[in-house]
């Protein structure tokens, strides 16, 4: 897979693993460089080879046709590839890479990472030290989950 | 060991100032504030770095920063660091994993004898420990200052509410403390009439308002369980120059916005009349007494570049008056370094109670889910906006301690550090939350969708139990432990009191009845491997610290056990006072700062007086 391919690739895995679409994952005008971000903090610390391994068996599946879920069902299961998933989906939500299988000593990948995890807009919140919020605006409930985590529809 | 240049210091050579303060943090910058505005020179010496020009250097700290621990933004980076490598170091989080480890916890903690750790933590660097406050402006109540003539317990202040109450409003105004009269019915007759908070108070959170509709009615030992917007010294309006808070849910370990109050905000003012010097990464290391009147004569100081580089220099810093301002751990640090074969006890120290005394408000943590039909939605806002206040000043204080009660915003991030650790549980298939009994594993929109549900109703209770003065708990110096430059560390004696254990027990009992009164489940967990592990009538608690170190250099009446008078003055040593929480003679059921900020005024008006004959 040359660059493209492995990022298109990068993408579609995330979708997969985290439930969240890969247009928000990644924004068309991706201003923060996000894409960049987690994809170097991913192959830089699972490794390249472990990166080539774990896109080429979701290329695999998704060629063969399945849909996200059981593509991450399977590659979650799969002994090397399991714990490379899980440390992806970890980097997706909470902006740190952990070590495999480990749930400690997480590497920072920046602060961008930090500020656009995403278990902050799953609890319908902001990350700490980082709101755009209105003032106040905390002594009403949040708007609907579906608001964080669900793409806008392409008029 | 001694100095290892010779280097003069620059900046007080030959120069005599009207004060010299130790420590830039919110007491000496009040200090520093008032006496400046009246013309009068004054030097202040901080051990720690300079404040940044931009607090932006801090938070790009804290966001890269693995864990966002207190300490985090804040040089140097104590984690995995040996203590004895810095020349100045302070008790941080890290200290608290490493108890029992020297090489890693700046306090060295004696736990023979059924002691406990003292959890508390503060930093060296300009602008002191407020970097990482809450904002928490809340008065001592009558009661706080009569602990012994009233209860039976502890000391007394020599100081009654009556006269704290005009520097209490000086305080709230330099501070800008948000808070409606009206909000604070427990204060009721206790505010002079038609007084007013500069601005009002910051709004509850939707945790709050929905705790507070399920609690109407409830009563607790006889008192209602009523939710009180907490006075904060947060912008609920833009004040001074400074905006509004807009609810980033990060008071501790720092605000971005600077929408919360710190030292540096009066500090700055200060340095503005072009009266106030500051000399940074110049640490107090002797209080020189004059031999023939007794009055101090000089603070040696030691300079320093590196921070793991020892000392660049030293020198001695003169003034007509003192004001030591360094906390109530580094103060009595200094007093009894400067013992010498006329005071072997250390400066200020004919009572023999510097050191002693050492408190803090022992923090009981209990944690519950909302049921799902009641979402809360925490992780918004500033950490806390309402407490319980209603158990604060009630004659239970005959029995047991008192305590207030800070209700969270942040879900379970204090607990157990969520939102990160849910997530890997749902993703590992691993159980540490307690969220995750079925051992599942998930993935996708499910994964999404159950780690949603859970954070949405996740909310904490932190009960701040009052401690009464102990001599025995006490901060002396750890001669087999120093610093970088040289120094001992602080040795720590530290235990809680059968009262305060009491109020423990007392504090379970509410929260739990206050997490079945609104039909939230509890998931409270008590780990008996916890150096802070006690028990009460067979009944397991942990403690955490609050972060308010008092005692140590306490006020009082006399001489004869005391070590300040009611003007922070000490009785040994007429031109030298102590300001700070360290001159506290009991905690009461506040947070300090505000009253630390109060003492402060007061001192440096007497200062201001005395100067001026």
């Amino acid at each position: 897979m040359d660059d493209k391919q492995s990022k298109t690739a990068f993408i579609g895995l995330s979708q997969a693993l985290t439930g969240i679409a890969g247009s928000l994952l990644v924004p068309q005008f991706d201003s923060m460089n996000i894409l960049q971000t987690i994809y170097d903090g991913f192959v830089n610390n699972a490794g390249p080879y472990a990166a080539q391994v774990i896109l080429e068996r979701f290329v695999s599946l998704r060629d063969q046709g399945l849909g996200d879920d059981e593509i991450a069902g399977r590659i979650l299961a799969d002994a090397d590839n399991g714990p490379v998933a899980a440390s992806l989906t970890k980097l997706w939500l909470l902006g740190n890479w952990y070590p495999l299988g480990s749930q400690s000593n997480p590497v920072v990948i920046s602060s961008n990472a930090y500020i656009q995890g995403w278990a902050w807009k799953i609890a319908q919140a902001h990350p700490m030290g980082y709101s755009e919020l209105e003032p106040g605006s905390w002594a009403e409930p949040p708007p609907p989950l579906g608001d964080y985590i669900t793409p806008t529809p392409q008029s | 060991m001694q100095p290892t240049s010779s280097t003069a210091a620059p900046g007080t050579d030959g120069i005599v100032y009207d004060v010299v303060i130790v420590g830039a943090g919110v007491s000496g910058g009040i200090v520093a504030s008032e006496l400046a505005a009246k013309n009068l020179n004054v030097l202040i010496i901080e051990a720690g770095q300079p404040i940044p020009a931009s607090r932006q250097d801090y938070m790009e700290r804290f966001f890269t920063s693995p864990a966002k621990l207190p300490e985090a933004p804040y040089p140097p980076n104590p984690i995995n660091a040996d203590p004895s490598e810095f020349n100045v170091g302070r008790a941080t989080t890290n200290d608290l994993a490493n108890v029992r480890d020297q090489s890693k916890s700046y306090l060295v903690q004696n736990l023979g004898d059924n002691q406990t750790p003292f959890t508390s933590t503060y930093e060296r660097v300009g602008g002191g420990t407020l970097w990482h406050w809450l904002g928490t402006s809340l008065r001592l109540l009558p009661g706080d200052f009569e602990l012994k003539s009233k209860f039976g317990h502890g000391r007394d202040w020599p100081i009654p509410y009556d006269s704290m109450a005009p520097l209490y409003a000086r305080a709230e105004t330099e501070m800008g403390v948000a808070c409606t009269v009206e909000t604070q019915q427990y204060m009721d007759g206790l505010y002079p009439p038609g007084y007013q908070y500069p601005m009002p108070s910051i709004k509850q959170s939707y945790l709050d308002k929905t705790l507070q509709r399920s609690l109407a009615g409830v009563q607790i030992y006889g008192e209602p369980m009523n939710l009180a917007p907490t006075p904060a010294a947060r912008n609920s309006r833009p004040y001074q120059g400074r905006r509004v808070c807009a609810g980033n849910t990060n008071c501790i370990p720092i605000c971005p916005i600077e929408a919360k109050y710190d030292a540096t905000v009066t500090i700055n003012k200060a340095l503005t009349t072009g009266k106030v010097t500051i000399l940074y990464r110049t640490v107090a290391s002797r209080v020189n007494v004059d031999s023939l009147d007794g009055k101090i004569s000089g603070i040696d100081y030691i300079t320093w570049t590196d921070p793991r580089g020892g000392a660049s220099g030293h020198g001695t810093a003169v003034g007509k008056f003192y004001v030591l301002a360094a906390h109530a751990i580094e103060t009595p640090r200094l007093l009894l370094m400067s013992a010498d074969d006329r005071m072997p006890n250390g400066v200020a120290n004919s009572s023999g109670q510097v050191g002693r005394n050492l408190m803090d408000h022992p923090l009981y943590l209990s944690w519950a889910l909302m049921p799902e039909d009641k979402p809360i939605y925490p992780m918004r806002g500033p950490i806390s906006t309402s407490g319980i206040e209603t158990l604060r000043d009630t004659a239970h204080r005959r029995k047991w301690a008192a305590f207030r009660m800070e209700i969270g915003n942040e879900g379970w991030n204090f607990p157990i550090n969520d939102p990160y650790q849910t997530p890997q549980d749902y993703i590992d298939g691993t159980n540490v939350s307690q969220l995750n009994p079925k051992l599942e594993k998930l993935h996708g929109t499910a994964l999404v969708e159950r780690l949603n549900k859970l954070f949405i109703r996740q909310f904490r209770i932190a009960n701040l139990v009052e401690e009464e003065a102990n001599p025995s708990s006490r901060v002396s110096l750890s001669w087999g432990y120093q610093d970088r430059l040289g120094l001992p560390r602080p040795l720590i004696d530290y235990r809680l009191s059968e009262y305060t254990r009491k109020g423990f027990k007392k504090a379970r009992k509410v929260n739990s009845a206050i997490y079945k009164a609104v039909g939230a489940t509890e998931y409270t967990v008590t780990n008996t491997e916890d150096p802070t592990y006690f028990e009460v009538d067979g009944e397991g608690f942990n403690y955490f610290g609050a972060g308010h170190i008092m005692g140590t250099t306490v006020m009082g009446s006399s001489r004869a056990d005391s070590v300040v008078d009611s003007d922070q003055r000490c009785w040994d040593h007429d031109n030298l006072y102590i300001v700070g929480s360290s001159t506290f003679p009991a905690t009461g059921t506040a947070n300090p700062t505000l009253t630390i900020a109060a003492l402060s005024f007061k001192t440096a008006d007497i200062l201001g007086k005395r100067l001026s004959k």
